[in-house]
């Protein structure tokens, strides 16, 4: 029992109603997974690894959005905003100092750069009273308005530094994510910039069960289920939202990083309505009240979204379209929750179906 | 309940706007709100004493729910003040009411669905109690409200009276002076009816204030020391029930539409 019971006291602060997974099964699996996920270097090589990092950290940009979306209800086209920010600030620091110390540090300052960002447009939009879908209209816009105008910074004129910001041609020779502040510093590529990569999904994705399933998360969930209620209860619910969205800034910004470092490049793409859009289809799909479901969701849609663009890439977009009008129809809690309902129905009593569909 | 009063003894709402009585809990002072063209609260001075219960009655459209929305601060004023224990409230934004002591339950039951009675009462507490007391607290509202072996039932699998049970005793978990109850028996048994009454009766004996709408004269009847009816967004009567009850005039824009 000794071992046991340390066992089931560790994993007691990551669930809760909030999260699925909340037996010990889960946890055994989610190890399993993990252990593979850690050795998956060793077994396909650096190259595989480098591909497969891509998804991982688009999936801190889908988990990102689930946050904010499915547990406070706040849908942004923004993440990529805080994404692209990040990606690019990193871009700027990195190759104006050069140095490893400044590579190294410009990974929490590109974070800070894009939090800042989540605070200023989140301090406006929540006390300003803007709500619901004009929160999603308003993002959208900042994000378009972002694309023009880093699509039209190719003159010399928009140098910062000695780094110009390039226009639609992008930001090239962004140096790699570097830890250290001399010549010894790590420098992370292939299987090393996938485990650093890994090592952050699941910790932040740990992070974000246990915020969930706290105080914060009952609190989040009260806002999205009825603000004025949880108004009544004596919360600011502006300061709530102002709150969440900042921490989902914060991860979007983390993500760009490691987009942005993982291609050495980064262009106002990231500010696009093609890839605004592609967040809100990885959390669709898996089930926005579901951190899980994003995850697997993410890698899975970018996974297939790169077989298909052998045969080129609009196609591709096609596809994952047609997949989100098939979920939102069919499964509008998402694949995730659904397969969740079906094996717990199928583990207990056929007639305790009541909250089939109902993701706690 | 609460001793009697004489209602002979009230005093206007300018004195008890000043705070300078300590009895005055709540006032309104010429309070106005339009919506547009239409003027649905038109100057009203209302009052509500420490650990009173006052129900507002009145015909459909009259102002009731508007009214306690202008004093949670759901609804700006657009004209007056509103005063509690003699402080200017009127600008104040709703959460900081209720850090004052106005408390609310809502007209629809509108529990979270999504958590059981124990989580949908760990919400109002969770901001105000620290870790280690917050599930002796919850418990203890639970007993309350008498759901203690409901405690781990999803609100939404709860009876529609035990909702209402449930939603009050949110709002009494963080310790109101002023408890604003928007229909707490609408579409309940005769049954569940008389459990709230004993509720509200109890929870008042405790020293809580309660403004109570409700279109059931019955219930009103049996839990309220006063009534103050409104008509067109204005106070039309106030006075104790039976005199209420018996007043022609009210019957006619009221009672006698039923």
């Amino acid at each position: 029992m000794g071992p046991a019971s340390a066992f089931d006291r560790a994993r007691a602060p990551f669930e809760g109603p909030n999260t699925a997974g909340n037996t010990r099964g889960f946890w055994i699996g989610f190890l399993a997974v993990f252990a593979v996920l850690l050795i998956y270097p060793l077994l396909f090589g650096a190259y595989a690894a480098s591909n497969a990092a891509q998804f991982l950290f688009s999936a801190i940009l889908g988990l990102s959005l689930c946050f904010v979306w499915g547990y406070a209800g706040i849908l942004s086209f923004g993440q990529v905003v805080f994404y692209g920010i990040a990606g690019y600030t990193f871009g700027l620091l990195s190759l104006n100092f050069g140095s490893a110390l400044v590579t190294t540090l410009a990974l929490p300052a590109a974070v800070a750069i894009a939090t800042l960002g989540a605070f200023v447009l989140g301090y406006f939009m929540f006390y300003g009273e803007v709500r619901d879908v004009y929160v999603t209209i308003l993002t959208l816009v900042v994000t378009l308005v972002l694309y023009t105008f880093m699509g039209q910074t190719a003159g010399s004129e928009w140098t910062i530094g000695s780094v110009a910001l390039g226009g639609f041609n992008g930001m090239p020779a962004i140096p790699n994510l570097t830890l250290g502040v001399d010549e010894s510093a790590l420098r992370l590529s292939g299987a090393t910039f996938y485990w650093f990569t890994l090592l952050s999904l699941a910790v932040i994705y740990l992070g974000l069960r246990a915020l969930v399933n706290g105080r914060f998360g009952y609190t989040m969930v009260a806002v999205r289920e009825d603000e004025d209620r949880t108004q009544m209860l004596g919360y600011d619910v502006r300061r709530v939202k102002l709150l969440v969205f900042v921490i989902g800034g914060a991860l979007a910004g983390f993500a760009g990083v490691l987009y942005a470092t993982w291609g050495n490049y980064i262009n106002p793409d990231v500010f696009g309505i093609t890839f605004a859009s592609i967040p809100v289809v990885w959390v669709t799909v898996g089930g926005r009240r579901s951190l899980l479901g994003a995850i697997v969701a993410t890698v899975a849609i970018e996974w297939f979204r790169q077989q298909l663009a052998v045969t080129g890439s609009q196609y591709a977009i096609v596809v994952v379209g047609a997949l989100l009008l098939a979920v939102v129809l069919v499964l509008p809690e998402g694949v995730v929750p659904w397969m969740r309902a079906r094996l717990r129905n199928r583990s207990e009593h056929p007639q305790s179906t009541d909250s089939t569909g109902v993701v706690e | 309940m609460s001793g009697t009063r004489d209602p002979a003894v009230r005093q206007s709402p300018a004195v008890r706007a000043t705070g300078s009585d300590t009895d005055t809990l709540l006032q309104t002072d010429g309070v106005t709100k339009r919506f547009g063209g239409f003027t649905a609260i038109d100057g009203i001075d209302f009052g509500v004493n420490t650990a009173e219960l006052r129900c507002l009655i009145g015909p459909n459209g009259a102002g009731k729910s508007t009214l306690l929305k202008l004093i949670t601060g759901q609804h700006s004023v657009t004209d007056g003040e509103v005063y509690y224990r003699g402080e200017g409230i009127t600008d104040l934004l709703p959460h900081e009411r209720v850090d004052r002591g106005i408390g609310m339950k809502f007209q629809v039951p509108s529990v979270f669905d999504d958590l059981t009675a124990a989580g949908n009462l760990r919400l109002p507490l969770q901001r105000v109690v620290t870790n280690g007391d917050l599930a002796a607290r919850v418990q203890e509202a639970l007993d309350r409200v008498g759901l203690s072996d409901r405690a781990d039932t999803h609100a939404s699998e709860l009876s529609h009276g035990e909702q209402q049970h449930l939603e009050i005793g949110m709002a009494v978990a963080l310790d109101p002076d002023l408890l604003l109850l928007d229909e707490p028996v609408a579409g309940l048994s005769m049954e569940e009816r008389n459990d709230i009454a004993d509720l509200v009766t109890a929870l008042n004996g405790d020293g809580i204030a309660f403004v109570v709408i409700e279109h059931d004269i019955d219930f009103v009847a049996r839990i309220a020391d006063e009534v103050t009816v409104l008509h067109q967004g204005a106070v039309f009567r106030e006075g104790p029930i039976e005199q209420i009850r018996t007043d022609e005039k009210v019957r006619r824009i009221y009672l006698g539409g039923d």
